[in-house]
């Protein structure tokens, strides 16, 4: 299982360089063909050995959301926007590392001391916030951080028992399942793919779908868990422990129901166990792919990770390995329903 | 123990006029005691006499009351809070005068019926039928406390003032069950807690213990859509880790739990977010004394009907005298 | 040991109010046998004493050991209710790592709720009600490794940055303790002209229970606290705080004797060591406040090193200005004289 280092690594959606140089790594030698396009995607192919094999594309995400530098006052401190959606609440007093050589710095908040009640109770604007690099100067600054850079949360991925905590999980737990299927002979002509972009708008995988075009596709995502305390009794879910997130509907797709009802009996047979994901929230990969050209019919199975978007979340191991099991059985018959 | 609490509830003692409550605890420790003195502000401070460390256990005589600031030109009575005096708890309740003069409180008419009168808003009517007739019966500076009888609802009893009554009835009983005490150990009945934490701070100075527990009440969160808390009425004595005014010192509060868990004594521990006790001016006395908190869990402090349960104050006076034995090296 | 080396060891140390053992024990590590005592108090504060050939008098500087945390106060399902040990800006909590210091060490999170959930409603800063940190256990599990009362850490690193600056949690106040143990070190090899008692108090962010009890324990003729003060960064200028790298700051008012003032200054400027002024018109927010009014009173000074971010996990110093507060202090257990209490000030 390759999370920790995927997630450890940088790579904010624009910036995916050294994402994908790992998984290029560990593709090589192991895929039939290996190619990128214009946008940085990767395709992995590995074919089934058969005439009339369906072509089924597999999609994860290799860009995380982070923050990009906008600007560098007189002061040395930096200016900067997210990348993808990140609330400025996750934000204050957050350790940060910025460009390819993973400067050290912190994004500021104002001592306590110095701030008036109606401060305490919102959140600043993006407008408000800075970096401190402990620069002192525009120029002293100039030399180790260019306009354009990319800053990502300072967290190091950490293991406890059967826990994990680390940035990114949404969606290096993707990534890492697909480099999990290598090595699996499955009756299809599988693609995997690993898109750029998602966090900003799902671009890479509107490219990629029109690229690839395939008989069918699957996204593997890390999706937001819901079971976080609340007031009243509306549901807490999808929650961790509890399996593979199936998705029904979510912002960006309603699901194929052929390979729905597949995943669900795949889980029942082989005892998995599963859950579906809250309907109309979120969107993935799927939800441009299936629009490519004529459309594709597509899927989303996602692992359960709490606050993803923020500096570390929180997931557990055997949601993994579950979602790894139901992927492979599924995939094992999954021409049936295409 | 039930006499007692009621004798003690009903008893009259705002904050700087606790006489008639240390006569009655007087009267019950002095056969138990080695000695006992009252120190210039008026704490009781019963001795019993051990060989080992001193040890301070602290209580406090006082309650929350009114004191009279104004008798207005049709008799009524303005006031002032001695101590934490909600208004959400007064409107038309009854109060008592150290005389047994009982009052009203009232209120000027809300321009805003949905909101809650604040104090300067609040008089009490003694039924006077003029200002002459009002200053027969009061005076201008004199004190009033909550009017309300005890009861006993069985396992659970509700009254006024059970704090910190109900931590004095705890010190007492302690005091009555432990015979040749390993210790050195001063029972102190402290004044003026509700204002400011005042006799504790003078009697802890006299006395410069070597380790002090202080017991009082503490709120719950046991009751409908109530604060989010897990104290609750009936799970045990509860033992403090911190509150507003200090944190409880970890040796003291270790050795409650262990001896809680060893002697089978059921216990809760406790967080506060609100308030705090004699222990804070304790443990800053000199050099300093490593200080602890037991609190009998009760509903609605500060109101004239407090309600906690009889096998939370057992256990606390269980888990009080326990301590008591422990050698301290 | 450089500056940078033992304030890395200090930042990383575990010592929220009420639960300081784990600094003190840093603390001792770092002076035992080097100086000549190294006591814990009754209260839990260290004591660090350098005495001198033949000393004018006993000069104490305190410099508190404890840091700001959080306590668990509930278990509420899967997930952990904590309340506060110190001020806190509930604000930068969400989404931080902590690590609960339970039956054993767990990592977690201060919990947040994703965008995707919040979308359309306007996000509020959670209550101290509604906060809440997730160790990811099972219901279960939690209450068998968690209780109340278990204290809650910023899960932070020691983070140099560029320049002279560095980064980490509990700089407010490690980076005086820093400072206090470097002047130990020192005051021992290069010997001084009063008993210097350097006392790590404990509880100064919720109760001053150190500088209370060691105070009046010690009993000085001179006492001192060391602290931090606001640094300047973005939206907060020289109206508010004061740069970073441009020295110490000494105090002056009421709070502060100015025997004791006037020779600070008077050092610094002989010694060409860079320093800044701070005004104080009432109390300093610093055990300073607590040492003047104990027993009989005592002469008390307050330096303190400017940071950013105060009560935040990215507290932010310049290592040089804890050297140049080591320099100072160092040079006035060398040569003050001592303070003449006289009735008349000859004004």
């Amino acid at each position: 299982m390759e999370l920790e280092n995927l997630s450890n690594l940088p790579g904010v959606s624009g910036n995916e360089q050294r994402v994908r140089d790992f998984i290029y790594k560990k593709l090589k030698g192991k895929a039939k063909h290996i190619e990128t396009d214009a946008m940085g995607n990767l395709y992995a192919y590995f074919s089934s050995g058969r005439k009339n094999a369906k072509k089924v594309m597999l999609a994860a995400h290799m860009d995380e959301v982070g923050l990009m530098i906008t600007g560098i006052d007189s002061s040395g401190e930096l200016r900067f926007h997210p990348v993808g959606g990140i609330s400025t609440s996750v934000l204050l007093a957050k350790p940060v590392r910025i460009g390819n050589e993973g400067i050290p710095g912190v994004i500021e908040s104002k001592a306590i001391h110095l701030l008036k009640e109606e401060e305490l109770k919102q959140y600043p604007r993006i407008e408000q916030l800075r970096i401190d690099a402990g620069f002192s100067s525009k120029e002293e600054a100039e030399k180790k951080v260019k306009l354009g850079d990319y800053a990502y949360f300072d967290t190091t991925f950490k293991r406890e028992g059967d826990r994990f905590i680390g940035k990114a999980f949404d969606d290096r737990v993707g990534c890492s399942l697909l480099l999990d299927l290598i090595g699996e002979k499955f009756p299809l002509d599988l693609v995997l793919t690993f898109t750029v972009q998602e966090e900003v708008g799902l671009r890479g995988a509107r490219v990629a779908g029109y690229k690839i075009f395939p008989d069918a596709a699957i996204a593997v995502e890390g999706t937001a868990a819901g079971d976080f305390p609340i007031e009243k009794d509306t549901g807490a879910f999808p929650e961790l422990k509890k399996g593979p997130v199936l998705t029904v509907m979510d912002r960006s797709i309603i699901v194929d129901k052929k390979l729905f009802n597949h995943f669900v009996k795949t889980a029942e047979r082989e005892k998995i166990p599963y859950q579906f994901k809250r309907p109309n929230i979120g969107g993935t990969d799927a939800g441009r792919i299936h629009l490519s050209k004529t459309g594709v019919p597509s899927m989303v199975i996602a692992v359960p990770i709490r606050y993803i978007h923020a500096p570390a979340g929180i997931m557990r191991g055997i949601d993994y390995r579950n979602t790894l099991k139901l992927l492979k059985e599924a995939l094992k018959n999954i021409e049936e329903v295409i | 123990m039930k006499d007692l609490i009621k004798k003690l509830s009903e008893a009259f003692g705002p904050s700087g006029n606790e006489d008639e409550v240390r006569n009655i605890i007087k009267k019950e420790v002095k056969p138990y005691a080695d000695s006992v003195k009252v120190d210039k502000l008026g704490n009781l401070i019963v001795r019993k006499k051990g060989k080992g460390k001193k040890l301070m256990f602290a209580a406090h005589m006082d309650e929350i009351g009114f004191i009279v600031s104004y008798i207005d030109k049709k008799g009524f009575l303005r006031f002032s809070n001695v101590g934490g005096l909600f208004p959400i708890n007064l409107l038309h309740q009854r109060v008592m005068f150290k005389n047994g003069l009982v009052g009203v409180v009232g209120e000027e008419k809300r321009k805003d019926l949905k909101a809650v009168s604040p104090l300067d808003k609040l008089y009490i009517d003694i039924g006077a039928k003029s200002k002459e007739d009002a200053e027969k019966k009061v005076g201008v500076g004199e004190m009033a406390v909550f009017s309300r009888e005890f009861r006993d609802l069985c396992d659970r009893v509700v009254g006024k003032a059970m704090d910190d009554r109900i931590g004095c009835v705890v010190l007492i009983e302690a005091l009555k069950r432990i015979k040749n005490p390993v210790n050195d150990l001063y029972f102190v009945f402290t004044v003026q807690e509700e204002v400011g934490l005042r006799g504790a701070r003078t009697s802890a100075f006299g006395i410069e213990p070597d380790y002090a527990i202080a017991v009082d009440v503490t709120g719950t969160g046991d009751t409908p859509e109530g604060w989010k808390s897990p104290l609750a009425l009936g799970k045990g004595v509860a033992i403090k880790v911190k509150d507003r005014g200090m944190i409880a010192s970890a040796y003291v509060r270790d050795r409650l739990v262990s001896i809680a868990k060893k002697k089978k004594i059921p216990y809760q521990l406790e967080v506060l977010e609100g308030g705090t006790t004699d222990g804070m001016v304790i443990e800053i006395t000199k050099s300093g004394v490593p200080t602890g908190v037991l609190s009998v869990p009760t509903r609605y402090i500060h109101s004239p009907s407090e309600l906690l349960d009889m096998g939370d104050v057992e256990a606390t006076v269980k888990l009080l005298v326990e301590f008591s034995k422990e050698r301290f090296n | 040991m450089n500056i940078k080396e033992i304030l890395e060891k200090l930042s990383n140390a575990y010592g929220a109010s009420g639960y300081e053992s784990g600094a003190a024990e840093e603390v001792t590590s770092l002076l035992k046998d080097k100086i000549d005592d190294v006591i814990r108090d009754k209260m839990g504060s260290v004591i660090g004493v350098v005495r001198a050939k033949n000393p004018r008098g006993k000069v104490m500087i305190a410099t508190h050991l404890d840091e700001l945390a959080l306590v668990v106060k509930g278990i509420d399902g899967r997930f952990i209710r904590v309340s506060w040990i110190g001020g806190w800006d509930r604000r930068v909590l969400i989404g931080q790592e902590v690590v609960v210091m339970g039956r054993k060490r767990l990592m977690g999170v201060v919990g947040s709720v994703p965008p995707h959930y919040t979308r359309d409603k306007k996000e509020d800063v959670p209550s101290w009600e509604e906060l809440f940190v997730d160790v990811g256990l099972d219901e279960k599990e939690l209450k068998k490794l968690v209780s109340i009362g278990d204290p809650v850490y910023m899960a932070r690193r020691f983070t140099p940055l560029s320049g002279d600056y560095a980064s980490g949690k509990a700089l407010d106040n490690r980076a005086s303790c820093a400072m206090l143990v470097s002047l130990l070190l020192q005051a021992k090899e290069e010997g001084i002209n009063w008993d210097l008692y350097g006392v790590f108090t404990v509880q100064e962010e919720e109760t001053g229970l150190g500088a209370f009890t060691s105070t009046y324990h010690i009993n000085p003729d001179i006492g001192f606290a060391v602290d931090v003060t606001q640094g300047t960064s973005f939206g907060v200028g020289e109206d508010l705080a004061f740069p970073l790298g441009k020295g110490p700051v000494i105090a002056t008012g009421p709070n502060i004797h100015p025997r004791i003032f006037d020779a600070l200054k008077k050092i610094a400027e002989d010694k060409e060591i860079p320093y800044q002024i701070e005004p104080v018109p009432g109390l300093t927010g610093t055990d300073a406040a607590i040492i003047q009014i104990v027993r009989e009173g005592i002469p008390t000074g307050l330096v303190s090193i400017p940071l950013r971010y105060m009560h935040t996990p990215v507290e932010t110093v310049n290592l040089k200005d804890i050297d140049r507060t080591v320099r100072l202090l160092l040079y006035f257990l060398k040569e003050f004289e001592g303070i003449r209490m006289e009735v008349e000030s000859g004004a």
